[in-house]
């Protein structure tokens, strides 16, 4: 399959109180034609920056991207000018965030929002955008489309709203869909609807999705390939299906360990000691050693590199360092 | 076992006023009418989606909101006639667990001053044994003693919700409402706070009422499961009971709902159509008839009654009538 977007070595740095921090901390990524990659990592595992950094839409002043390339079907995205980005983001890549409330602009009306974009990428006039608008929204599933075009925001529900991020998103049939968090915000029982709404979009219309989420859940039930992320680095990476039944880094393992699962019967959890370093106080040697139940001696010192142990199953540690090749 | 807390037809309204004299033109039945009974030493699990009433619930047992009708009766005493001054001590046997623990502890105050404040309200401490009792309660929940100098900005979140257990087990309650405890905590401390608890619960055979929308949590901690929609409870039993057989079509389609973290894992899935309606102005009948896959005629018009189907089993459903 053909590679649409891949990051190498991507590192970004961002101010904080404590001084300057790296947030994302040499990543690699590939993203390939119609598949739906999944990322997950815990709170501040620089999932959100990776792929803010990916639209180039980090703070100003505040987060930068330092080293490494970002190259959407071989142009560099971090050699765009200001220009190409916009005609960039929207029509090629473009991204759901997490909290649709705060997303919608809430002064205008949802389908001045949706016709934004479409009249900016696809040149048409204001009365075909409109209906291509109301098009969109009975695609998203939105029952009465004619009139939620002319409402505002505020007049949605959660779910409803959610809907409309992901028209504005598609609207322009972009090749990459980056979603962050696209369901953390809502109820199960909606949250089942936006997800079987993503997956019949991505099987139409083959657009590859960046899954980006908490929820190990979510992620068996829509990636092919997943990549675990800790302290701003990629400690995992593989196809759903071996991450769940062979999880190799002891970090996977420990997260898989404490999910309360609705199929289980225990009494305990097996939780991961401690918690996630401060960016500013990350160890010398492997970032989860501090929490890591099979550390070694060496693991305090060198942080391992990530390497392939088979079978596309990359893993950052030390205990499957030899058995890997470099790659 | 004993029965510590009987609640009956619990209502909690909150009224919509309009217009410059505040006329009163409806309400919002955040709480509508609910019935249960929760024993000594276990976890009752109440689920919903948002604006079920699932918090409010919790709020207006504990007296923090003022319930509409109903009677909360604690360990025999009726909470409900308690006068202000009878109530305040009488919080000493009911505590509260809040969702955000970012929100829910005083920036100023350091954890020696959260921990001592309930101490020094109930009960006339020494200095002497109130330094030792936060110092035991520190302890309790996994903190160093050496920690309690510091401010809650120095806590993570796990910590912080640590230490506010901590000040909810001070006074020894029996009967602890958990709102959403864990939600805002990512699944590895998710876990590590889940153990907390339910080692602490068995230390002091503590009551739990546990808020959660999260349906594998309320699956692990939890004894039984109350499932609520639009301000009533639908289902109540014994938790292997309902996430093994499901009655009630809506705990049906929210246990279908619930992403299992298993790829190969084959299941059907119900996809609930449209959104929860407005509490303001519920659907009549059943509430859940608009989105109810099964749904007949008498359910558009007659309330279902709350009913045991088997023991220790209540549905409200005209399917089980």
């Amino acid at each position: 399959m053909e590679t649409l977007l891949r990051v190498e070595d991507l590192r970004t740095q961002f101010h904080t109180d404590a001084g300057l921090v790296h947030v994302v901390d040499g990543v690699n990524l590939e993203l390939k034609k119609g598949e739906i990659l999944g990322i997950v990592g815990e709170s501040g595992c620089g999932k959100s920056v990776t792929s803010l950094s990916i639209m180039q839409l980090l703070p100003k002043g505040i987060g930068k991207v330092t080293s490494g390339n970002i190259s959407l079907e071989g142009k560099d995205i971090l050699a765009m000018s200001k220009s190409e980005l916009r005609k960039m983001r929207g029509s090629q890549i473009s991204m759901i965030f997490q909290e649709p409330m705060t997303s919608l602009n809430p002064v205008f009306k949802v389908g001045d929002q949706i016709m934004e974009a479409i009249r900016f990428h696809m040149k048409l006039s204001k009365k075909e955008a409109k209906s291509y608008a109301i098009e969109m929204l009975t695609k998203v599933g939105i029952s009465r489309p004619e009139s939620v075009v002319d409402e505002y925001p505020h007049q949605l529900s959660g779910g409803m709203r959610q809907r409309v991020m992901i028209a504005i998103a598609m609207a322009c049939e972009p090749k990459i869909l980056i979603a962050d968090e696209p369901t953390t915000a809502l109820d199960v029982t909606i949250q089942a609807q936006i997800l079987n709404l993503m997956r019949q979009l991505q099987q139409e219309k083959g657009t590859s999705i960046m899954l980006i989420t908490h929820d190990l859940g979510v992620v068996a039930e829509m990636c092919d390939r997943v990549v675990v992320m800790y302290a701003g680095q990629v400690v995992e990476e593989t196809d759903v299906k071996s991450l769940f039944k062979n999880p190799k880094h002891p970090y996977t393992k420990g997260l898989l360990a404490s999910l309360p699962q609705l199929t289980s019967e225990s009494d305990r959890l097996n939780s991961i000691p401690g918690q996630v370093p401060a960016l500013d106080e990350m160890p010398v040697g492997c970032r989860f050693a501090p929490r890591c139940e099979f550390r070694m001696s060496v693991c305090e010192t060198s942080n391992p590199a990530l390497l392939d142990t088979g079978e596309l199953h990359n893993c950052r540690c030390h205990l499957y360092q030899e058995e890997g090749v470099s790659s | 076992m004993s029965t510590l807390l009987q609640v009956t037809n619990l209502k909690k309204h909150f009224p919509v006023t309009k217009g410059f004299f505040q006329k009163q033109v409806g309400a919002v039945k955040s709480v509508d009418g609910i019935s249960f009974e929760m024993q000594e030493g276990k976890t009752l699990g109440i689920v919903g989606e948002s604006g079920c009433g699932k918090s409010t619930t919790g709020r207006a047992l504990l007296r923090i909101l003022e319930p509409t009708e109903g009677e909360v009766v604690f360990d025999g005493v009726n909470i409900g006639k308690l006068t202000k001054d009878e109530l305040r001590s009488f919080r000493t046997n009911m505590q509260m667990i809040f969702q955000d623990p970012y929100a829910s502890l005083n920036p100023r105050w350091t954890v020696q001053q959260v921990l001592e404040e309930p101490l020094l309200t109930h009960g006339k401490n020494s200095k002497e044994t109130i330094k030792q009792r936060v110092t035991e309660l520190m302890e309790l929940v996994g903190l160093s003693p050496q920690q309690a100098g510091r401010f809650p900005h120095e806590f993570s979140g796990g910590q912080r919700q640590r230490i506010g257990i901590a000040r909810a087990i001070a006074l020894n309650p029996k009967f602890i409402v958990c709102d959403e405890p864990v939600s805002a905590l990512d699944v590895s401390i998710q876990a590590q706070v889940l153990n907390l608890m339910k080692d602490l619960q068995q230390k002091f055979s503590l009551t739990y009422l546990f808020i959660s929308h999260d349906l594998s949590v309320v699956k692990f901690i939890s004894d039984r499961v109350g499932v609520m929609y639009l301000g009533k409870l639908v289902e109540l039993a014994p938790t292997d009971e309902v996430f093994a057989e499901p009655l009630h079509p809506y705990t049906k389609a929210l246990i279908s709902a619930v992403p299992v973290p298993d790829p190969e894992a084959k299941r059907e899935q119900i996809v609930l159509s449209g959104d929860v309606p407005s509490a303001l102005n519920p659907p009549k009948g059943c509430a859940f008839h608009t989105r109810c896959p099964v749904a007949m005629d008498v359910c558009k018009s007659v309330v279902p009654k709350w009913q045991e189907v088997s023991t220790g089993r209540q549905i409200a459903c005209h399917l089980y009538e």
